[in-house]
């Protein structure tokens, strides 16, 4: 479960306790971000945005390379960045890693993508720092 | 007859062996391809030809090029590097996959071949894997025919 297995590397990475929650599919629970009491300052979500695996002629290869994008929001802006921030230093040059899901998918490397996007939320009131990540690992 | 469909395949599925007696299969192949295979010729236009006029000489079997995926531990790849550093010809077969009307294997090819190139780290880029690279030289000499082809069944 290369998903879980990446939620998991960076929440380890961000603190203890991590400084924001995270590891969300694709949107954040109702109401998470604000200012209100109960509420988080960022906290962040993965999105699926590709997949290739690898084709030799024998068939279908083993490695993978899973593109994925992280949402980092945040009340403001400044909020979402020091969130990518965080999460970015987990991720770049990671190599050679084993997950820990219960697959414990061996990851050989993790490279940013090309894609940064900064936008806004309507429906989490949020800013938005959208970053694209290839994570290259070995299919279970 | 009339034209009923393509009966053409794609190559998924083929497979390399180097060897005779148990032959391991080079593993994680990205790709195969011959070339080169030419009928010689020499020109015999004599002061009688109208036109230029030649006659057929020897046949030159030609290349194969297999570029793999590299895996240390891989015993096809491994016999091939062995094959390369003693410099043996050694026996090749390639099996196609099954066509439509096939049941028990697909058409093969036999063929002998020195390892005339092998580069073991043809490409390292940071986001691609490790490829290498091996060109077989397809030995003829004995037989007119060093390309052997079984029809599969």
């Amino acid at each position: 479960m290369i998903e879980l297995g990446l939620v998991k590397f960076i929440q380890a990475g961000l603190g203890d306790p991590p400084m924001a929650p995270g590891g969300f599919a694709v949107q954040l629970p109702p109401n998470l971000i604000g200012e209100k009491a109960g509420q988080v300052s960022k906290a962040w979500v993965y999105r699926t945005v590709a997949d290739d695996p690898s084709i030799v002629i024998e068939g279908e290869d083993g490695v993978t390379c899973w593109h994925v994008a992280i949402d980092c929001h945040g009340v403001t802006m400044a909020d979402a960045i020091a969130l990518w921030r965080a999460i970015n230093a987990v991720l770049r040059g990671a190599e050679s890693v084993t997950f820990e899901d219960p697959d414990s998918i061996f990851v050989q490397s993790i490279q940013r993508g090309s894609l940064n996007v900064d936008g806004y939320s309507d429906l989490n009131r949020s800013f938005v720092k959208t970053v694209e990540y290839a994570v290259h690992y070995n299919q279970p | 007859m009339s034209y009923t469909g393509s009966k053409s395949q794609i190559g998924s599925g083929t497979t390399i062996s180097i060897g005779s007696s148990t032959p391991p299969t080079i593993g994680e192949v990205l790709s195969i391809a011959k070339s080169g295979a030419q009928m010689g010729t020499e020109d015999s236009t004599n002061l009688s030809s109208l036109s230029e006029e030649f006659i057929k000489s020897l046949l030159k079997p030609g290349s194969v090029d297999i570029v793999v995926q590299r895996v240390a531990a891989d015993a096809g790849q491994a016999a091939v590097e062995s094959a390369f550093n003693a410099g043996t010809i050694e026996p090749f077969t390639i099996t196609l996959p099954k066509t439509g009307t096939q049941t028990t294997t697909g058409d093969s090819i036999a063929f002998s071949a020195l390892i005339e190139e092998f580069d073991d780290l043809s490409d390292i880029s940071p986001a691609k894997k490790v490829t290498s690279k091996i060109k077989l030289k397809i030995q003829g000499g004995a037989s007119a025919t060093p390309w052997v082809r079984t029809a599969g069944s």
